[in-house]
Parts: structure tokens; sequence; C-alpha cells
């Protein structure tokens, strides 16, 4: 753990939940917004689970033990609140129409809008888990052992995971 | 292979994802800056709520003479209640013409159900990298677990 994080660590010991609250939001924050929005695709639904993310932080803050890193911890709320929104959704079969993108038409190779429009559109495809492996990996360059610390699944399955995702997005990318 | 030779594997395979520039999502300006006051708000208000339903006397009376009603209307009725829930399944399996007791003695012979109350009482095992990579890849359903 970090100074920092230790020194929240050791404010939740003593029971000065507001204070180890405060300094939680101020530095995860930024993060946590940045992660949950390659998750969920718009900012719409990113705030939403942004704010439910740190009610839950703030009502579980004294059940916290110190076991993982404050950053592990919240970094593990937000990705289930996060998947319990994909799964919500995906029965619903919503696609927010904010976020629905029209790719640009194009004579020859797409520009970089339209490959990063695409990149969007086959994120959405991916089942929510096999999109948290993605974003961690991809965007966050986490490490296999890391991530099986937050998600609590093996590294083989996040490997396998993830070559996968790639493999599918990949071939999105490919298509006209 | 380790994970630096994976992630050049893997890298080989998607030049397209791999060659485009990792682009940091947009944000409202100022949002970050009015989180944590939206945030710290909701807790409040949360808080408050929570210390008026405490403290009231006419909740908890009402909470407590709430719950006492519902005990008391269940064990008034449980053989009437019962009989409702068996009707019901009744109906369902289509089976009208058998009587309530024929109807339980079904249901206990029923493999379906049976199986049901079976499969939550086992305990799982820690599952296997392949089950994990199922679920992951959202090709996991309960029949493979009877299959296996």
């Amino acid at each position: 753990m970090s100074a920092s994080e230790l020194h929240i660590a050791k404010l939740i010991k003593e029971r000065d939940l507001d204070e180890a609250f405060k300094l939680i939001l101020s530095s995860q924050k930024s993060k946590l917004y940045l992660h949950l929005r390659r998750m969920l695709g718009n900012h719409d639904d990113t705030n939403d689970v942004l704010q439910e993310t740190f009610i839950r932080i703030w009502k579980n803050l004294d059940k916290f033990e110190g076991k993982s890193s404050i950053s592990t911890w919240v970094y593990r709320i937000a990705t289930n609140a996060a998947l319990t929104h994909l799964n919500k959704e995906k029965k619903k079969n919503h696609v927010p129409l904010k976020d629905v993108h029209h790719p640009a038409a194009h004579s020859t190779a797409p520009s970089p809008e339209v490959i990063q429009k695409k990149l969007q559109k086959a994120m959405e495809l991916l089942p929510p888990k096999q999109k948290q492996v993605f974003v961690l990996r991809y965007y966050e360059e986490m490490s296999y052992e890391e991530m099986a610390e937050l998600t609590g699944t093996s590294q083989g399955a996040l490997k396998a995971s993830y070559h996968h995702a790639v493999k599918k997005i990949e071939a999105e990318l490919r298509e006209d | 292979m380790n994970e630096m030779q994976e992630d050049k594997h893997i890298l080989e395979e998607a030049p397209l994802l791999f060659g485009m520039e990792k682009r940091l999502p947009e944000m409202p300006e100022n949002y970050l800056d009015h989180l944590d006051e939206v945030i710290l708000k909701r807790i409040s208000i949360q808080e408050n709520v929570g210390k008026i339903i405490g403290i009231n006397p006419i909740f908890k009376w009402a909470a407590a003479a709430a719950i006492v009603c519902i005990v008391w209307f269940f064990s008034m009725n449980k053989e009437y209640i019962s009989d409702v829930i068996t009707e019901a399944f009744v109906e369902d399996l289509d089976l009208g013409t058998l009587t309530v007791d024929e109807v339980d003695d079904y249901l206990e012979l029923d493999d379906d159900l049976m199986m049901e109350v079976f499969l939550d009482d086992v305990p799982m095992d820690e599952p296997s990298a392949e089950m994990e990579y199922l679920i992951h890849d959202d090709q996991w359903n309960d029949e493979m677990l009877i299959e296996l």
C-alpha cells in the first residue's frame, strides 16, 4: 500500500470514518470514473454507477479489514457495481441513444475517429466479465496477478478471456 | 510463456487494436469538482432519513405492529395458505383430479423439483479454469453443471 493508503487504513482503524471517506473520494474518483466509463460506455450511466459505488464504500467502510489495499477494495466495489448495471441492461436489451455511433463514410483506410467508434461498438458487444478483463488489461495495463486478486478469477481464465476479447474486437475493427 | 511473450503474441494477432491510440474518455467540464459535494449531500440525506425513522417512536410502533399482524395472519391461516400454494401447483401441473395429499406425494417424486433442491444444497468446488473462461465468455449455463 502507498503512504496515503496506509494513512487511510489507519483512519479507518481509528474509526475516523468521515476523514477516511473524504480522502478516498478525492484520491480515487478520477481513476474510478475512467474505469467505469470504459466499462459502461457513456457518461450518464458512469455518473449513476460512480455515485452508487461511493455510497457503498461509505456504508461498508467500517467493515474494511485491510486484507487488500484500499484501491483494490474500492476497485472491486466499483467493478461489481458496473457488472450489475451491465447485466441489468443486457436483460433489458437497452442501447443508450446518446452514444449510438454512426461511422462516417470513408473511401480507403478508416480514419482514427472511425476506428475509435468501432472499438466502442465492439466493446459493447463483449459479455460483461470479458469486457471487464479487457478494460483492466488493455487500458489500465493491470497484471494478471493483480486482476486475479481483484476479480477472484484464476490467471489462466483471465488470460483466455483477454485473448478471446482481443480477437473479437480485432475482427470487429476489420469489418467494413 | 511469460506475460511479456504472451503480450507480444497477442499484439501480433491484433495489429489494428494495438496500433491505435488509447484515448481518455471525455468528461464534462468540472464534473469531478462537483462530484464530492453531490455524494456527501446524498450520504447526509440518507443518514438524516435513517435518524428520523430510528428515533421517531411512531415509525417504530407502526413497524412492530405490522410485523405482529403479518405473523398472526400467517399463523392463523397456515393451512389455507398451504392449500392455495398446493392448488397453484395442481393447476400448473394439470393434476386437477388429484387430492391435495396426492399432489404433495407427487411433488416429492418430481425429479425436476428434486434436482433444483439438490443443486442448491450441493456445495460448489472451486470452478475450473475452463468453467471460469466459459462464464467470462457468456457461454456458461447451469445445464452444463448437470452434464459435468
